[in-house]
């Protein structure tokens, strides 16, 4: 039955990523604006205009450009940068590592401290330790990411000098091997930080929540009725079903994380997709923006996917449904 | 009186538990002393709130900590005190020293674990020396004695997959797995059908004697501390008014709150109080050939409701019984229409509703009110009591007309609540207050029919029998019609003129009161008769009980549903559908090849007649 319910929802996946490109298409191409005009310079002459427009395929009625690019999509073909002039998956690709790495740090980075914080607050419920981080999480959750980022260069980077303020890499040194992974690991700590602190904040406050819930409930009582040590009463009993919630939003933190990472990756300098599709949109480089965004949603499609089938594991019920 | 005077094995004394709220301090537990010696069940009877769960939570440390709950007094257990224990003794001791088994099996085993891991784990948390494997065949062993068929099958379940009854069982096994000296058992069979609760209780009684063990069995339902108690202590506001043998409660109550309980108690052997005569008219309303079946999630079709007849005549009550998931409540959804039928008809009042529409249908909800089971979740939290009552004729436009506040002050009236106490909230009421408030929507709109789903099953006997004489005095007042649908039969008996026993989707038998209850003649009749607890401590039967639970009603058994259980059932049962029709031998209908008044086990005539029957 299991695998029956993970054929199902992998089955869906195609008319989704088809319904993805559709909107990402229509979104760019309706968008004011004339992208020959971005190719070509504002101060062309209309034959070379016309020949640019050709040579893109800019003048073929919009439904055939659709099917042109989504069969070109099919065959893992993204298109040509206007700007650069490389193919988009080459930009992309070139970028993606940087980006995986800051998201995917603050992802891990912000489920565990958002639980462990969870834990600790519902532990002690009302008593000064929980009081203390309640203001604090709530605290982190107001403030914005450009905030907390431009803090943190100014406190942690400028003054304290702990951390780079900028980059991904020393660009004085040409460092490889371990030292390599350290310099990179040095300059991560600020970006990931700034990046994983709302959701850190909402994290806590979600599972401490779904733990209060949870540790009312009548199974906890027949655990601790058994004898069951309190550390598992509460750790294995109640968290595994206390995190139900956590791991609803985790589809959804995943495009949340993406987006702050627009903002992280200009204000450290993060040589990621974010930078990347803030350029193109400047530049009105179409085919890198469509691209981005596909592999952006198809991105939180899949979180989303991967969240469901965590969630049946979680609750055996659901699988049944 | 088992081992009067030795040493108890458990003694409270002077035991005070306090809440502490932000409205003030509540003393839930107010100075109880209860013993209870090795060998001996204790009954500890008393109404929702008389602290009686409490006290045992309080004595085992299940209570919330310091700051919300204090416990004072002495809790020995073999001559510790288990109030100073520390919280590693404490938990070494539970579920090796003291087994629990709790209300609601719905809720108290874990849903994402596997029901045999659950077993497990209450042996593993006591022997560390013990592997996974062993822990699980020992499981599995545990499983067996408390009657699961063939747990070796069910290795992979999980607690939904299994029934009420079921995680009941597994409940009791977890409980009896370190073979402790004392059980307490906390309302076990409140939430379960007649008929498995007398398989709960059997199962209890036999894990009792086979460990020796002594209990506590914690209920509100006297009927069950006679089943199986040696001595009861009754209690009343967090206090104990009265300890003494079980006999001489039965015999000769002395407290007046025990009266009261005893005296609210529905039996089956209680002479019966004379119902008004029903007046002949034509049928108010008519159920025909109603079959409702619906998709079932899992795959395959529920055949709930499958070629359902019954009439209604004007001013009388009809009760509806059978076990969970035979239908029941389908049936009076349908009625009401707020499920549609695939089949049959229903006419209210000589008209077809069945497909009535708009305004047609509104005027049915007029006449035909319903009242419902669960009165915590039926009355919408945010809405005042008066907001509450007033819904029904807002909704079809009279509220001024009726009279606006006045109108709600006269239904609050009407059923013995406040009517100042309409700006209140539903959560500022006892459950038999908010059925109150239901019956009191329900009657907003004078209506002529009330279908009643389980209207008093969520609540306390005493309070149950107050609601319910509500309802008597209302439809004396009112000429109100009843559909009362329960799984009580010992209630079903007090208010209804003309009862139908429900299985599986279809009646299998119908008559007046006498008849059903005094000749019974179909074998399910006959083992719901039996399972009911007995209210006579020196006649505990060994009765026959009625094996197994409501089979799959996506694949109802072939010819008669009820076969699979029937200790009746012969070939012929499996090929033809016994038609619910009047049998020789016999003055009212009844759905068997081999209806008699002889219950099931002893040697049936073939032909469904006896010499002395009729």
């Amino acid at each position: 039955m299991t695998r029956r319910y993970v054929v199902r929802r992998l089955l869906q996946l195609g008319p989704t990523a088809a319904a993805i490109l559709l909107v990402g298409f229509l979104l760019i191409h309706l968008a004011p604006g004339d992208p020959v005009l971005a190719l070509a310079g504002e101060n062309g002459d209309a034959e070379y205009y016309a020949f640019v427009r050709e040579k893109f395929g800019l003048d073929e009625p919009l439904p055939t450009q659709l099917a042109t690019y989504a069969g070109n999509v099919l065959r893992g073909d993204l298109g040509t940068s206007y700007v650069l002039g490389r193919p988009v998956s080459d930009v992309i690709a070139e970028r993606l590592p940087a980006t995986l790495l800051l998201t995917g740090t603050a992802l891990v980075f912000s489920t565990v401290a958002g639980v462990a914080i969870g834990v600790f607050s519902a532990t002690r419920r009302r008593r000064w330790p929980d009081v203390t981080v309640t203001l604090a999480t709530l605290a982190m959750y107001s403030a914005p990411v450009f905030l907390l980022g431009q803090l943190a260069i100014l406190l942690l980077a400028l003054r304290a000098g702990w951390f780079p303020v900028q980059g991904m890499t020393d660009a004085r040194s040409s460092a490889t091997g371990l030292s390599h992974v350290l310099d990179v690991g040095h300059h991560l700590v600020l970006p990931a930080l700034a990046l994983a602190a709302q959701e850190v904040a909402a994290v806590s406050r979600l599972s401490r929540v779904g733990l209060l819930d949870e540790l009312r409930r009548d199974h906890i009582r027949t655990a601790r009725a058994k004898g069951v040590p309190e550390r598992t009463v509460v750790l294995s009993h109640a968290l595994r079903r206390a995190l139900l919630p956590v791991v609803t939003v985790l589809g959804g933190r995943t495009g949340q994380l993406v987006a702050g990472a627009v903002v992280v990756e200009v204000v450290f300098g993060w040589p990621g997709i974010g930078r990347l599709l803030v350029t193109a949109m400047q530049a009105r480089d179409a085919p890198v923006v469509l691209g981005v965004f596909l592999l952006v949603a198809v991105t939180v499609v899949v979180a989303n996917l991967l969240t469901d089938l965590l969630y049946a594991w979680l609750d055996p019920r659901v699988r049944y449904r | 009186m088992r081992a009067a005077g030795a040493t108890p094995l458990l003694s409270v004394r002077d035991l005070v538990v306090e809440f502490h709220a932000r409205s003030g301090v509540v003393r839930a537990v107010d100075g109880i002393d209860l013993d209870v010696h090795p060998g001996e069940t204790l009954g500890v009877v008393g109404e929702s709130g008389s602290g009686k769960t409490v006290s045992m939570l309080a004595a085992v440390g299940l209570l919330p900590a310091a700051p919300y709950c204090t416990v004072r007094g002495q809790v020995l257990l073999n001559g510790r005190d288990l109030l100073t224990l520390s919280t590693r003794d404490l938990r070494a001791l539970r579920g090796r020293e003291i087994g629990m088994i709790f209300q609601d099996p719905m809720t108290s085993l874990h849903p994402s674990f596997r029901v045999v891991d659950q077993v497990a784990e209450a042996l593993l948390v006591h022997d560390s020396a013990l592997a996974d494997r062993q822990a699980r065949t020992r499981a599995l062993e545990l499983l067996e004695r408390v009657g699961v068929a063939r747990p070796d099958r069910r290795v992979r379940d999980y607690p939904h997959q299994w029934s009420g009854g079921m995680r009941q069982r597994a409940m009791i096994a977890i409980a009896i797995a370190n073979d402790p000296p004392l059980l307490i058992a906390d309302e076990p069979t409140t939430a379960l059908d007649v008929t498995i609760q007398a398989q709960i209780l059997d199962v209890l009684r036999r894990a009792r004697d086979e460990l020796g063990a002594a209990a506590v069995l914690i209920t509100h339902d006297l009927g069950v501390v006679a089943e199986l108690a040696d001595r009861v202590s009754v209690l009343q506001s967090g206090r104990v008014v009265e300890s003494a043998t079980v006999e001489e409660v039965f015999a000769a109550p002395r407290h007046p709150h025990t009266i009261t309980l005893l005296d609210a108690l529905p039996r089956l052997d209680r002479p019966l109080a004379e119902r008004r005569p029903v007046a002949e008219a034509p049928p108010v309303l008519e159920v025909e050939d109603v079959a409702v079946h619906y998709a079932n999630p899992g795959g395959g079709v529920v055949r709930a409701v499958d070629g359902v007849s019954l009439s209604l005549l004007p001013g009388e009550t009809l009760g509806l019984v059978g076990e969970s998931g035979c239908g029941k409540s389908t049936l009076a959804r349908t009625i009401v229409r707020l499920v549609d039928p695939q089949a049959g008809r229903v006419r209210f009042g000589g008209r077809d509703i069945t497909r009535a529409r708009g305004r047609a249908l509104r005027g049915v909800r007029r006449a035909l009110a319903m009242v419902f089971q669960d009165p915590y979740a039926s009355l919408n939290p945010r809405m005042t009591v008066g907001e509450i009552v007033a819904a029904p004729l807002r909704i079809a436009g009279c509220y001024r007309s009726s009279g606006g506040r006045r109108r709600v002050a006269e239904l609050l009236d009407m059923v013995r609540l406040d009517p100042a106490s309409a700006d209140r909230l539903p959560s500022d009421f006892s459950g038999g207050q908010r059925q109150r408030v239901g019956i009191a929507r329900a009657l907003a709109l004078s209506p002529r029919v009330l279908v009643l789903d389980e209207p008093v099953s969520s609540l306390d006997v005493s309070i149950q029998a107050q609601v319910v004489g509500l309802l008597d005095q209302l439809q004396r007042e009112l000429g109100l019609t009843y559909l009362f649908i329960s799984h009580d039969l010992s209630l079903v008996r007090q208010i209804s003129d003309r009862v139908a026993v429900m299985y599986l989707g279809k009646i299998v038998e119908l008559g007046t009161r006498e008849q059903v209850y005094e000749r019974p003649t179909h074998p399910y009749t006959q083992s719901l008769l039996a399972a009911v607890p007995s209210p006579h401590p020196e006649r505990r039967s060994s009765r026959t009980l009625l094996v197994g639970e409501v089979a799959d009603p996506t694949d109802p058994p072939s010819g008669c549903r009820f076969r699979t259980r029937c200790a009746k059932a012969a070939p012929e049962c499996a090929e033809e559908v016994p038609a619910l029709v009047v049998r020789e031998g016999s003055d009212h209908p009844s759905a068997c090849h081999f209806a008699s008044t002889a219950p099931p086990g002893s040697p049936a005539g073939t032909s469904g007649s006896t010499p002395d029957a009729g």
